[in-house]
């Protein structure tokens, strides 16, 4: 599905997965953690369409761990369940807690493979590249790296298997010849990037007056995205500082879930993170209504 | 690589069958018997640390101990235990505990770090204690404090009221206190190595170390002396009177002034 929010401004695209990032790892509430990623995970299906499963493929059993995990060693909490054999209380609030910051991870995760299609390289670069030129060239290049390393990884596999004799290896043969492709794929990498550095300072990346190509203007449209993100944050930001969304998980749950203050705070971070997807429904209505009027 | 591996099988074996032993010792290690326990006091005292517990009839014990075992063999543990200093104030306990006086009757029941089979039976079975938890310093701090911290302080500054606990021989503070929270449906936090019996009090009642600043935390008080070691190398004796102060000074709030803190 085409997405339109990726054809806004890079600028745009920065800062709104900057405030949705930022708001999703510091607030801390049940009912922020709910939306942040029920609109998250929203997004992530409507760019990745089924795709998204490969991620859930790791992330819930990660969710899962940490839902477990955190229990083990924190023991805060005043609803005592049981106790572990070596003496610590199992508690309610503990278990509760791990269970939220599994639901956080998961948000955030689910953010970041938004990010992932949406700010390509080359909006990073254009983004950065005059206020942190190797910065961002490191960024762009790191960004590249998983995939090709991969791909290398599978063409470098293809090219050992032919050497080696068929058959079932032994296991330190087996391991031999791991480390063997481990070695050829680190040389490869270092020697790739060393390559794409001097490509890019032979073409004067970074010098001062050296103007580059950019395929993003900042229309109108850009301007009002940029300015309802930035109020929307600001006001979350205030009304986060006042303290009225303050959300206590230990000894005992407490903080206001339902009430005019938090409603209005509700409404806006919903505003907030689905704003590409209102862009994106937005722009189907007017397609619609366009092409009706043929 | 192969061969390397064939030849020095018998090296790896060994490596691993060592680790297996050391692990195994590590484990099982961790479950010390009250019996072990009772060892430890006539050893500690050996090695200078103070040991003054207050043993409610320390000459009645040692009689009935010496009348069940007349011969020269030294008896029980019990009997180490020194029967000076008893109803001393505790700032005279807390200062001057490593007197020599005692010296002579630890050094005299060393021998014998083996527990006695007779001993149980030669003494009424009556180990009652009173264990006691309260965090009066943050009572009085409370408006200074967060919000949350301040909701987990009593309004009476008591988390546990004084209760009477049995404890079986050997135990330790540590167990008596946690025997105690658990009954009363107290929470309680700790971090404890067995082996090592370095158990440390992190929070009781949802009331934690650091929540009072930089200083604070828990102590236990015994008799009124502050022990300057952990609560689980503190083997309780009958009639001991256990409380668990939360300090917001590093003892200084509430009469624990720590020696070490004093010379530096």
């Amino acid at each position: 599905m085409r997405d339109s929010f990726s054809d806004r401004h890079p600028l745009v695209n920065f800062l709104f997965f900057a405030a949705a990032v930022t708001f999703s790892m510091f607030v801390m509430q049940p009912v922020c953690l709910g939306l942040s990623l029920v609109c998250a995970s929203a997004y992530a299906v409507y760019l990745n369409g089924s795709a998204v499963r490969r991620t859930l493929r790791w992330l819930i059993p990660t969710a899962v761990l940490i839902t477990l995990v955190n229990p083990l060693f924190n023991h805060r909490g005043e609803t005592i369940l049981t106790y572990f054999p070596w003496g610590n209380p199992l508690t309610l609030e503990s278990m509760l807690y791990g269970f939220a910051s599994a639901l956080l991870i998961c948000a955030v995760a689910l953010w970041f493979s938004c990010v992932n299609r949406v700010m390509t390289s080359d909006k990073l670069v254009f983004l950065f590249g005059r206020v942190a030129p190797s910065l961002s060239l490191v960024l762009s290049m790191a960004l590249r790296f998983v995939p090709r390393f991969s791909e290398q990884l599978r063409q470098v596999k293809q090219a050992q298997a032919c050497f080696l004799p068929r058959g079932k290896q032994h296991v330190i043969q087996r391991l031999q010849t791991g480390l063997h492709i481990f070695g050829i794929m680190v040389s490869w990498s270092l020697e790739n990037a060393i390559d794409t550095s001097d490509s890019m300072k032979s073409r004067g990346y970074g010098l001062k007056g050296r103007t580059s190509y950019a395929r993003y203007s900042f229309h109108g449209r850009d301007a009002v995205i940029l300015a309802a993100i930035l109020t929307e944050s600001a006001a979350l930001a205030g009304m986060l500082w006042s303290g009225m969304l303050r959300y206590r998980w230990f000894p005992s749950l407490r903080g206001e879930l339902i009430g005019a203050p938090s409603a209005v705070f509700y409404v806006l971070y919903a505003a907030l993170l689905l704003t590409p997807l209102l862009i994106n429904i937005g722009e189907a209505i007017e397609w619609k209504r366009l092409r009706s009027s043929i | 690589m192969i061969d390397f591996v064939k030849k020095y099988k018998f090296v790896f074996l060994a490596a691993i069958v060592v680790i297996a032993a050391l692990v195994f010792a590590f484990i099982s290690g961790g479950k010390s018997e009250p019996p072990a326990n009772q060892s430890v006091p006539t050893t500690s005292a050996i090695s200078k640390i103070p040991m003054t517990t207050a043993e409610p009839q320390p000459t009645q014990a040692t009689t009935t101990a010496a009348t069940a075992a007349p011969s020269a063999q030294p008896t029980t543990v019990h009997a180490s235990s020194k029967p000076v200093a008893s109803t001393a104030p505790p700032s005279q306990t807390a200062t001057q505990p490593p007197t020599e006086s005692h010296a002579p009757v630890t050094t005299a029941s060393a021998p014998t770090s083996k527990p006695q089979p007779t001993a149980p039976q030669t003494k009424p079975a009556a180990h009652h204690c009173t264990v006691s938890v309260t965090c009066e310093t943050a009572l009085s701090r409370r408006d200074t404090l967060s919000e949350d911290v301040a909701a987990v302080i009593p309004d009476d500054g008591s988390i546990l009221k004084p209760v009477t606990m049995t404890y079986r021989e050997g135990q330790s503070v540590f167990d008596v206190l946690q025997e105690a929270c658990r009954a009363n449906g107290v929470h309680l936090e700790f971090t404890d190595t067995p082996i090592y019996r370095s158990a440390y009090i992190e929070g009781i009642g949802n009331l934690y170390e650091f929540d009072c600043g930089a200083g604070s935390g828990w102590m236990y008080r015994v008799n009124g002396w502050f022990p300057n070691y952990g609560c689980s190398r503190y083997t309780v004796q009958d009639g001991d009177v256990i409380e668990w102060l939360y300090t917001c000074d590093l003892g200084n709030d509430i009469g624990g002034k720590n020696d070490y803190h004093e010379s530096d």
